[in-house]
């Protein structure tokens, strides 16, 4: 029964796979492999993960875009697959804002034409007031309504995709890499205007990056993906503190920091390799082929996502390890620029 | 080292003579590139000039649309039409190399400077093996002596595993981090002094673009060559960069050395750029930003093109500014920063006031 | 390799059974059947109708008819015509080589003239040299293939009276001859196919000229005649390549109106006089030649293509 008690938004146990063809055989690709994640009302949760994480995936199944293989995703306790009315309607109370403005509004519509989809019932008059003054709120004239999307500048295009996502009031907004197309200025534009939508609407994002000091700088909390799996979960406060896992260390080490001192005596780790291809995984920690820290059982058995004090999930069978990682640097495997296969 | 023994003797000969030394690898002068016929059409690059010591790196840095790439294709003669140099000099090694002949710039390209382009994805030919390309690179200037070997040492030096083998294999064989490799060691095969990257990273996940970044200074400082780096990204300025220069349509609005740019920015354009970098460390909190968007570059610009978003704009700001210097190897287009006049207290106020 | 080969065969054969039904079924369901054609409208008994029926096996339901059509079609035996009384094998027999010889020679033609114009084309894209070649092609494309057809035939005919053949003689009969009596339906057919190619080169070699890879191979200094005629044209060749085989099959029933204008005993010609005399054992196997023409040309694109392009290997 769904209550609001329960959390907007729990993913149980999700996998998704794909039906591929790799050099004439046909495989099976598990984007998302497992996924467990909640989210509360108000809260922002920030997945971040590199190219063929899943992180993609996973949102298209939150807003049902995808159906999961296997597993459930649940809004206020009820499945957004149950049968008949009830799921399309937990379906449509989910938004999504793309990487693309150009590529996700219809250039032969208006603007304003656009922004007004989601919302159910088009009455004339009251559908204009509302797209103008959705368009306000996200800091465009309301004069735009009446334009096409190509004559809107990029970041233009993204704040009316954002118009377009909350327009209808949804408790939760799915960013899939919504600031990675746009310039510096501009994405710290966007997301200061998330962070004051937020405040004025109370809605739930789901913020999917790469980038992560992004995901950092909006998210409650934040999900670490790698291969398909949950490697981490944590508050962000707790994650900029210390981080468990040692990708996500890594990752923390390989996004850039905007000053040069800092940026000459933090140390650097150096991950082997590219990510493993999820057609073939590797067995055990999924990481261990690149980890700085990987002994032979991490090859073998996978560590599963365990409580580390309050509040801090993470899958390694070392975490007290991880933050050795950076002092091994210099040695030979921190080093490891040489890579090893390619995919 | 392997290394060391890929560099030819003549080029180390060069490297030992003073008199070249001071001569820097790039003099730009004065740099115009317009796309669409004269006196009409779009500036891409408007009298842009820097230069490039040998061994140094220098950041150009700007968002989409500052020029800074059609910059890049201008050093190397490459606009496509209807983008076209419409004047200042590009003295490269000490020769001007605008009005030479088109197989003279032919020359050049690849021996005195390589390129390396932001897409790995398309920057390589899909339908020739790797190695055939970067025979291609090789025949280009005549050296087809040992050319296996050099193909093999190239793409060790770039950490390739296997290089024999990979010399054989297509693009789409690889991955990204692995094409990117590639393209770095076509752009270094024929030994070129300067390096001009345009982007090189963008297009790859960071814990990659950590391993190319120390591969392209590693490889840089071990051959001793110059790399011009260009990005819209100041955490890859700040790893990699001795100078940076800052472009704001289509001109260069800010150049000092690197600790000088991220400490004490002397152009509001600059400063508000800087801010608008997220920092992990303070989770929620709303960042001071640049208000707008950049000028529309097909209509005519007065004053500074930076004052419809300045906070620090007033009536001098409707008289174009030049590029001058202000201090120690730090020069600023902006009239505020010109007499010497702080960009804060009432400033900072109005810069985040005009936070969104 | 070998499973890829396999899989594309079996795909042809379901494509050409397929068709062959359909076309069957066509000939066989349209009003107005055989019967009527051979025995005529007026006069004729129900008794004469059903006579004839049973005599060409048409009281039979379809599917059986299909199977046996087809049991035979494969021995190469389409039955004999009820109009001409000749054996339909034996028609298109003759047929074949003709249109066969005419859209090669055509294919040849057009791809000699029309890919290094297209190439040139698209060098010089939008300058003097690219809007004098499609000038011309275009002029010549944009003509109707039974005017210029006409044309030729008056102007050849009134001034070089010696140079053409206008009739039809085979390669048999007297090898010059038959080269001059190709000639005029070669040039009526060539200039709209070279004009295609000519449009279809130039559009793959430009986009393929956008590409970054080919500014890289610039900036490493390679030269623009080779970055132009090797690089780019390589990597443009597997879709060039794939047109010209479907411009092939295009072509081998396309041929209809030029073997019309020059009494050429091709295929097309064949098919519009079967149709005319409502030969439908004839139709049903000509079209089964052009879909056959067709899967095999489609086929062979296909195994080509691997070849071409290291990404579908």
């Amino acid at each position: 029964m769904p209550s609001e008690n329960r959390p907007l938004l729990e993913v149980e146990g999700v996998r998704k796979e794909f039906q591929v063809e790799s050099r004439g055989e046909k495989a099976r690709l598990r984007a998302v492999d497992g996924v467990s994640l909640h989210l509360a009302h108000g809260e922002t949760l920030g997945i971040v993960g590199e190219s063929g994480c899943g992180k993609s995936t996973l949102a298209r199944m939150v807003v049902g875009l995808e159906r999961p293989t296997d597993g459930r995703i649940l809004t206020e306790g009820g499945d957004i697959w149950a049968p008949g009315k009830a799921g399309r309607t937990r379906r449509a109370s989910f938004q999504m804002v793309f990487q693309n403005p150009s590529g996700s509004m219809n250039p032969r519509r208006s603007v304003g034409a656009s922004v007004a989809e989601p919302l159910r019932a088009r009455d004339g008059s009251k559908t204009r007031q509302a797209v103008a003054a959705m368009l306000e709120r996200v800091g465009l004239n309301p004069d735009f309504a009446a334009r096409r999307p190509h004559q809107l500048s990029g970041g233009q295009q993204q704040r009316a995709s954002i118009a377009r996502a909350l327009i209808s009031n949804p408790s939760l907004v799915v960013h899939d890499e919504s600031i990675a197309s746009l310039d510096i200025s501009l994405q710290a534009q966007i997301l200061n205007l998330l962070l004051d939508l937020q405040q004025e609407m109370g809605t739930s994002y789901l913020f999917i990056s790469h980038d992560l000091a992004a995901v950092q700088m909006i998210s409650h909390r934040i999900v670490v993906m790698y291969l398909g799996e949950v490697v981490e979960a944590t508050t962000v406060e707790e994650f900029s503190r210390q981080p468990l896992h040692p990708y996500s260390v890594s990752l923390r080490s390989a996004t850039l920091v905007a000053d040069p001192k800092r940026e000459r005596n933090r140390p650097h780790v150096l991950l082997k390799g590219d990510v493993p291809s999820p057609l073939d995984p590797p067995s055990g920690c999924r990481f261990h082929t690149r980890c700085p820290l990987a002994v032979d059982i991490c090859a073998r058995e996978k560590p599963q996502l365990r409580k580390i004090g309050n509040a801090h999930m993470v899958a390694c069978h070392f975490p007290e390890r991880t933050p050795t990682i950076t002092e091994a640097v210099p040695g030979p495997r921190g080093t490891g620029a040489n890579a090893t296969e390619t995919a | 080292m392997r290394r060391a023994a890929a560099i030819r003797p003549e080029t180390l000969a060069c490297d030992g003579t003073d008199q070249l030394s001071d001569i820097p690898v790039l003099r730009v002068e004065d740099l115009v590139t317009r796309f669409g016929p004269p006196g009409k059409g779009l500036i891409a690059v408007d009298h842009v000039s820097f230069s490039v010591r040998r061994g140094e790196t220098l950041g150009l840095v700007g968002e989409s649309g500052s020029g800074k790439s059609a910059t890049a294709m201008s050093l190397l003669r490459l606009v496509g039409r209807p983008g076209h140099i419409e004047g200042g000099r590009v003295v490269l090694n000490g020769v001007d190399i605008l009005p030479l002949s088109q197989d003279d710039i032919r020359k050049r390209r690849g021996t005195e400077y390589g390129m390396v382009f932001q897409n790995p994805m398309t920057a390589l030919n899909p339908v020739f093996s790797i190695g055939w390309q970067m025979g291609e690179a090789l025949k280009a200037h005549g050296r087809s002596h040992g050319r296996e070997k050099i193909i093999e040492n190239a793409l060790r030096d770039v950490g390739m595993p296997d290089p024999h083998r990979q010399a054989r294999s297509f693009p789409h064989q690889m991955s990204g981090g692995m094409r990117q490799r590639v393209v770095i060691a076509m752009g270094l095969i024929n030994e070129p002094q300067l390096l001009i990257a345009d982007e090189p990273t963008t297009a790859l996940d960071v814990t990659i673009q950590a391993q190319v970044l120390e591969l392209m200074k590693n490889l840089t400082r071990d051959k001793g060559a110059a790399l011009l780096l260009i990005t819209h990204n100041m955490g890859v300025i700040a790893r990699m960069c001795d100078r940076v220069a800052v472009m704001y349509a289509g001109e260069i609005v800010e150049e000092a050395p690197v600790d000088e740019i991220f400490e004490n920015a002397r152009h509001p354009y600059t400063r508000g750029l800087l801010r608008s970098v997220p920092d992990g460390a303070r989770p929620r909190e709303k960042m001071p930003t640049l208000p707008g968007e950049p000028p529309d570059m097909s209509q005519p610009q007065t004053g500074c093109r930076f004052r419809p978003r300045c906070a620090f704009a007033d009536e001098r700001c409707a008289t174009h500014p030049d590029l001058l210097e202000i201090g120690n190897g730090h020069k600023s287009r902006c009239w505020p920063a010109q007499a010497g006049e702080a960009f804060d207290t009432a400033g900072n106020r109005s810069e985040t006031a005009n936070a969104v | 390799m070998a499973r890829l080969i396999l899989k594309r065969l079996m795909g042809a054969v379901f494509v050409l059974l397929a068709v062959s039904a359909l076309v069957f079924a066509m000939g066989s369901l349209i009003p107005g059947d055989l019967t009527s054609v051979i025995v005529g409208q007026e006069g004729a008994t129900d008794e004469q109708f059903a006579e004839v029926r049973r005599r060409l096996g048409l009281d039979r339901p379809l599917p059986v008819r299909y199977v046996s059509w087809l049991g035979n079609a494969l021995t190469g035996d389409f039955g004999t015509s009820p109009i001409t009384g000749r054996a339909i094998a034996s028609d298109l027999a003759q047929q074949i080589p003709v249109s066969l010889e005419l859209a090669t020679l055509t294919l040849v033609f057009s791809t000699i003239l029309g890919l290094p114009a297209g190439i040139l084309a698209a060098v010089h894209a939008n300058r003097r040299l690219d809007f004098i070649v499609r000038g011309i092609l275009l002029f010549t494309f944009s003509v109707p293939i039974f005017v210029i057809g006409i044309l030729l035939l008056l102007v050849g005919s009134r001034y070089f009276p010696g140079m053409f053949q206008v009739s039809y003689v085979p390669w048999s009969e007297d090898p010059m001859l038959h080269i001059r009596s190709m000639i005029m339906p070669l040039l009526t057919i060539a200039f709209p196919i070279t004009a295609m190619t000519m449009q279809m080169v130039r559009g793959a070699m430009l986009e393929v000229l956008h590409e970054p890879f080919i500014t890289t191979a610039r900036a490493g200094g390679v030269r623009e005649r080779r970055v132009e005629y090797l690089h780019a044209l390589r990597s443009a060749l597997p879709p060039i390549v794939t047109f010209i085989g479907f411009q092939f099959g295009i072509l081998l029933g396309g041929l209809i109106v030029v073997e019309q204008i020059f009494s050429l005993p091709g295929l097309g010609r064949g098919m519009l006089d079967a149709i005319n005399t409502r030969d439908y054992p004839m139709v049903t196997a000509t079209a089964l030649v052009f879909a056959f023409a067709f899967v095999a040309i489609n086929v062979i694109v296909d195994l080509l293509y691997p070849l071409l392009d290291p990404r579908q290997r």
